[in-house]
């Protein structure tokens, strides 16, 4: 609710900054002194490979060059209490974009582990991130229906977890579509056709009914999130954007329900109503670390549409690894796949 | 006592003054022009050769008697010695005046002073005259009327004649019979003169730097924003006082929050003055008879808050005839009526206020609803010459509300009060006022949402986010006139209240419980007391304490705040001051740092919360030669303890924690110099406020303990206001304003976005996609450029014969567009190179904004 007045009385005063010409002008930065620090961020999920992106900020000071660009020459190592290996960041093809390298190490993350992560750059402060990954999550959904949320068509998925009186459990349920192509194809005389592009021709053979066809299926490394609600009052979004708000994660700590069983319904909205792009569908209910939950709660308190605004008391997003910035997440989750869209 | 001892005494008492006070007027030299006169002739003459002024009573003085002057005669006291027989006339002396007395009136000190009291009112409506200066002409005797106009001068008997002076009003002189204990009720008209009165009382606590009256009249020669003439606007155009960004209602005094401020309304406690996100206050300038500001030297029946004191008196109501106005401007209109329900016995006064701009855009949108309104009533009684009777009542509301796109969210606030209140004239030297009060704010935050299923509704709940504080109190002052240099006030209060911080309730089918209510009951009492002692005639001293015991079930705190005051003439023009007061406060005022949203919270002490507390230096000096003009330089100093604030990340509707475990507190300080100059030169009225100051804050939780600037920590802050009377029908008005930036937080690091290193790119539905975080080390480490503008008004007045009164207002707020930046914007913008870059914006609003207003008054 805060958020939504807050939208409307900005927008309020853009409309009245609008009708006056040269309502912004540039200020002089703060005197100089800031560095950078490295920033590492991701998740390490449990039975996934080590990987994660590591980069540097930006200080916002007299003297900085107000740009993000990739570190080059940063070292780092993985120790999981086993074992130490040492890997360095590298560039890909969305360093540029992303301003981060991707850093990626052998052997898959192991439940229940801490990892130490450390970061070193001749130019910057050596940072430090301590990764603790959950245990398995014992969790199911019971079932799912579609329903209108307000005025949304939503799907509900209905979630049971069972959950562990022996430690404090935190647990996060998002949606994400990965995105996906589907590409149809026939043959004809010796050689595969697409249909998109030869759709007169593959109408003629599939009236013949001589028509041998197949799929072609690529799925990329790219997701979208996908807009959740919650009803539940026992959610940390509750008090922060309000139960009738879209949510970017569902965050419930079992502060209510230690060692219980407990249900939850988490609302996803359906396709087509705002997806730009097709795919595969998932459903993550995940158990995540204690600061990696925290620093999930105070993004989603940033209001970052507009940049940084100073209307707003400064949310401060805290970071999670020593003498740097970011987070990197420790998680163990299930997940369940869904395909809405067609081709 | 004899006669020759008197004889002695009073020659002793020459040679005295001749020898050690060598200027005295008795030592001044002086040589009768001839041997024989009438008394009335040498006194005359006394008076234009030796500068010295006579006092006297025709009762004692026979001005027509013919007396011999000695040759020997060199000096004034000698040529009274001749004059008068020491067995019937005796004298005293009083800077340049010589008082002359009979001797019998002489021997017994009270007898020689007679207590002159009773009200002084409005001649036209018989409202009372909250601050009038009632004084003795050429002498210090003085006083000012109270908060219901009431006064009560001791004074010489020998002396005939007193003045009644205020601000828009012609001064009123009574001559007085020589009867003790005289009852005198002074109804003033209304005049057209502007200016500064002149106080010769030094008891008249008028123009000092902590103090500050404010007439109705002030308040309407103020430009700003939409032509919103309001009491808080006022309020911020004095020194020491701050407006946040310029144009909205907070007041910032001495480096205070702003739930320091004690409101008052008619005595009842007001928990938000705020309308329309702080475009204008909760208090409706039409129903306003005064208002009066306290920002240091605080007396001591004030306690409850420790930054200031805004104490707002409403009219009582005309008492002679049924009137009211009406006026209109961009946003609201108001009404005012008022008329005598009994002649002299018991009025009314009804003033009402409501936007209307909200009515416009409802045909064309119901997605954002919009509006306020207040409605002040005040009915008076008098029972008899001692006794009246009061009721006040006030109730207000702001709602706003988005129904659009699934959104169904509402929220709403305001205040409600109520004060019956027992003025009684005990004795001429005894005034008790005896009010019962009842306070109330409520916020309101209301989600609604409807879950549907296969067609059939199957889940429609919401969600209530509700805060509230209601209080009731019970209070009686004294004001005990002991002699002619003593005064006496000293009260007790009980009060009762109940707060409910923050709460969350559901109705919702699902049964879900929603936070348990952590409502708070808390017990108060009161007892002050302070006293005014002149000695001599030039020095004042003004010790006083309050003390304040709260108290419940879970918490005990009790507080001794010591107050005191001190001023010491010198000569007529002069005066130095100072004081040191002792405040503090139970409540807390929680608020976010968003402009205007009704995000600020009152919650109570609690085991954990500590009461805050203020200790606050003043030194002055004041200088006022002549009628026109006025000049005042206070020094402060002021130190703060358990000031609270969120702590970082948290809301107070968090559930993960007690609702006090979010609050932390911490400390602050803050100095500084202000000055007052006023002026008048020709029709020009010229008032001119510099303060320069310092103010830091400190908690253990921000800024890793290090003090931090305050927010509105502007060094710098002027203030200049010229009115222009052309005529009666026209002034025009101009007010520039320069400030100081405001210190701010921005981020002192950006890295990349979390999401999108997640290779999750964001829906554009969702409005909480970044594509950077950003990191915060330093508190209010940035300074915004300073703030300045110039308001200008014109108004346009025109009787007409049956009395009503039509006035057009016009003007404009930020004359010449000055781009005061208001809020700051950090984001990524691509350079010609194609680099993204990042740039520091400020962000300006409320640049050249034209008013009309429309005033009708009958």
């Amino acid at each position: 609710m805060k958020n939504r007045v807050t939208g409307v009385i900005l927008g309020l005063l853009g409309l009245i900054c609008f009708a006056w010409t040269g309502c912004m002008k540039t200020l002089d930065l703060p005197a100089g002194g800031a560095e950078r620090k490295i920033v590492l961020m991701g998740e390490l999920v449990v039975g996934d490979t080590i990987h994660f992106r590591a980069g540097q900020s930006v200080p916002l000071s007299a003297g900085s060059d107000m740009t993000f660009s990739v570190p080059d020459a940063l070292l780092l190592t993985i120790d999981d209490g086993v074992s130490t290996r040492t890997i360095s960041g590298t560039e890909d093809s969305l360093s540029s974009r992303l301003h981060t390298l991707l850093c990626t190490a052998g052997g898959t993350v192991a439940p229940a582990t801490t990892y130490t992560i450390t970061a070193v750059h001749p130019g910057m402060p050596v940072a430090t991130a301590l990764v603790q990954v959950p245990g398995p999550v014992d969790a199911v959904i019971l079932d799912t229906a579609t329903v209108i949320y307000n005025t949304d068509t939503v799907l509900r998925f209905r979630v049971r977890i069972h959950d562990d009186a022996s430690r404090s459990n935190y647990y996060v349920f998002e949606c994400l579509k990965q995105y996906m192509d589907v590409t149809a194809q026939f043959f004809y005389q010796g050689v595969w056709l697409p249909v998109s592009e030869n759709r007169k021709l593959y109408n003629q053979q599939l009236a013949a009914g001589s028509l041998q066809e197949r799929s072609d299926t690529s799925y990329y490394n790219r997701f979208f999130r996908k807009a959740v609600y919650t009803n539940d009052n026992n959610t940390e979004n509750a008090y922060i954007n309000g139960l009738t708000a879209q949510q970017s994660r569902i965050l419930l700590s079992d502060r209510t329900f230690n060692g219980q069983d407990y249900t939850t319904d988490v609302y996803v909205q359906l396709p087509p109503s705002t997806d730009s792009v097709k795919g595969l569908t998932h459903f993550y209910i995940k158990s995540v670390s204690a600061d990696y939950f925290e620093f999930l709660k105070a993004y989603q308190q940033t209001d970052g549409a507009s940049a940084f605004l100073s209307l707003s008391a400064p949310a401060k997003v805290g970071s999670y690894v020593t003498n740097g910035a970011g987070v990197i997440g420790g998680v163990s989750q299930n997940k369940v796949s869904y395909l809405f869209d067609t081709w | 006592m004899g006669l020759f001892l008197r004889v002695v005494i009073n020659l002793v008492l020459l040679l005295v003054a001749e020898c050690c006070f060598a200027q005295q007027p008795l030592s001044f030299s002086y040589s009768p022009p001839k041997r024989d006169g009438s008394i009335g002739y040498f006194l005359d003459d006394m008076s234009q050769k030796a500068g010295v002024t006579f006092s006297y009573s025709s009762r004692y003085v026979d001005v027509t008697r013919t007396v011999k002057a000695a040759d020997t005669t060199s000096s004034v006291g000698s040529m009274l010695m001749q004059m008068f027989r020491p067995s019937e006339i005796t004298w005293r002396v009083d800077r340049n005046k010589i008082l002359l007395m009979g001797v019998s009136d002489a021997d017994d000190d009270s007898a020689s002073y007679v207590l002159i009291h009773g009200y002084v009112k409005e001649a036209d409506s018989r409202e009372a005259v909250i601050g009038a200066a009632v004084f003795v002409p050429g002498t210090s005797f003085g006083t000012i009327t109270n908060n219901y106009g009431y006064y009560a001068l001791s004074m010489p008997a020998t002396q005939q004649r007193i003045i009644v002076a205020y601000l828009g009003f012609e001064t009123d002189t009574l001559n007085l019979s020589k009867e003790a204990g005289q009852r005198r009720d002074v109804f003033m008209q209304v005049g057209r003169n502007l200016g500064e009165v002149q106080v010769l009382s030094s008891k008249a606590q008028t123009q000092a730097s902590s103090f500050h009256h404010v007439a109705r009249s002030d308040m309407k020669t103020r430009v700003v924003l939409l032509g919103e003439n309001d009491v808080i606007k006022t309020v911020q155009n004095l020194p020491g006082v701050q407006s946040g960004s310029g144009a909205g209602n907070l007041v910032l005094v001495r480096g205070g929050d702003p739930g320091q401020n004690l409101h008052l309304l008619d005595g009842v406690p007001l928990y938000n003055v705020d309308h329309f996100f702080g475009l204008t206050s909760v208090y409706n300038s039409d129903a306003i008879r005064s208002v009066d500001l306290y920002k240091g030297a605080f007396p001591a029946r004030f306690g409850g808050r420790t930054a200031s004191v805004i104490d707002v008196t409403t009219k009582d109501g005309d008492m002679q005839h049924w009137g009211g106005q009406f006026s209109m401007g961009f946003v609201k209109s108001s009404l005012t009526v008022e008329g005598p329900l009994k002649k002299d016995k018991a009025s009314i006064m009804v003033s009402g206020r409501r936007t209307w701009i909200d009515v416009l855009w409802r045909p064309f949108t119901n997605d954002v609803a919009f509006n306020f309104y207040d409605l002040n009533l005040k009915a008076n009684y008098i029972v008899n010459a001692n006794n009246r009777l009061f009721l006040s009542v006030y109730n207000g509301r702001d709602r706003f509300g988005v129904n659009s796109g699934g959104t169904n969210a509402s929220t709403s606030w305001g205040n409600s009060t109520i004060s019956a209140r027992w003025n009684s004239i005990l004795h001429p030297r005894l005034f008790v006022n005896t009010t019962l009060t009842y306070s109330a704010f409520n916020y309101l935050l209301h989600d609604r949402r409807g879950i549907s299923e296969d067609g059939a509704m199957t889940l429609r709940d919401g969600y209530k986010g509700v805060s509230w504080v209601k209080d009731m109190a019970l209070r009686s002052v004294l004001n005990w006139k002991v002699a002619s240099n003593h005064n006496i006030e000293t009260g007790v209060k009980l009060a009762y209240a109940h707060f409910n911080p923050a709460e969350v309730q559901y109705f919702s089918q699902s049964n879900v419980p929603g936070t348990l209510p952590e409502r708070v009951h808390s017990n108060e009492l009161t007892f002050f007391a302070e006293d005014v002692v002149k000695v001599g005639g030039k020095l004042s001293l003004i010790p006083g304490m309050h003390f304040a015991n709260w108290f419940s079930k879970q918490f005990d705190y009790s507080s001794i705040q010591p107050r005191f005051r001190a001023e010491l003439l010198l000569g007529r023009s002069h005066m130095l001051y100072t004081s040191y007061a002792q405040m503090a406060q139970f409540l807390h005022l929680i608020t976010s740092t968003t402009y205007g949203l009704p995000a600020d919270f009152w919650v109570p002490g609690s085991s954990t919360i500590e009461p805050e507390e203020s200790y606050t230096s003043t030194f002055g000096y004041r200088f006022k030669p002549e009628k026109k003009f006025f000049f005042n330089l206070e020094l402060y100093h002021r130190d703060i303890r358990n000031v609270t604030a969120y702590d970082q990340g948290k809301n107070l509707f968090d559930n993960s924690l007690k609702w006090d475990d979010k609050i932390i507190q911490g400390k602050g300080w803050s100095y500084g110099v202000e000055a007052l100059l006023r002026t008048q030169l020709g029709r020009v009225n010229l008032s001119t406020a510099y303060t320069w100051s310092r103010t830091t804050r400190q908690f253990a939780q921000i800024n890793d303990g290090d003090p931090f600037p305050y927010r509105y920590d502007r060094r710098h802050n002027f203030k200049i206001a010229a009115l222009y009377q052309r005529s009666a029908n026209f002034d025009i008005t101009a007010n520039w304003m320069y400030m100081s930036g405001e210190a701010i937080t921005i981020p002192d690091q950006i890295y990349p976005d979390f999401d999108n290193n997640l290779l999750i790119s964001q829906a554009s539905t969702i409005i909480n996609s970044s594509n950077y975080t950003y990191s915060y080390a330093k508190w209010n480490g940035y300074r915004l450029p300073p703030i300045h503008r110039l308001d200008v008004g014109m108004n346009f007045t025109k009787r007409y014969k049956r009395g009503w009164e039509r006035t057009w207002s016009i003007g404009v707020f930020n004359a010449y567009a000055r781009r005061n930046v208001m809020f700051v914007d950090v984001s990524s913008e691509t350079d010609a190179s194609g680099n993204e870059r990042f740039k520091l914006k400020g962000v300006s609003v409320l640049q050249f904004i034209p008013y009309v207003n429309y005033r009708l008054k009958i």
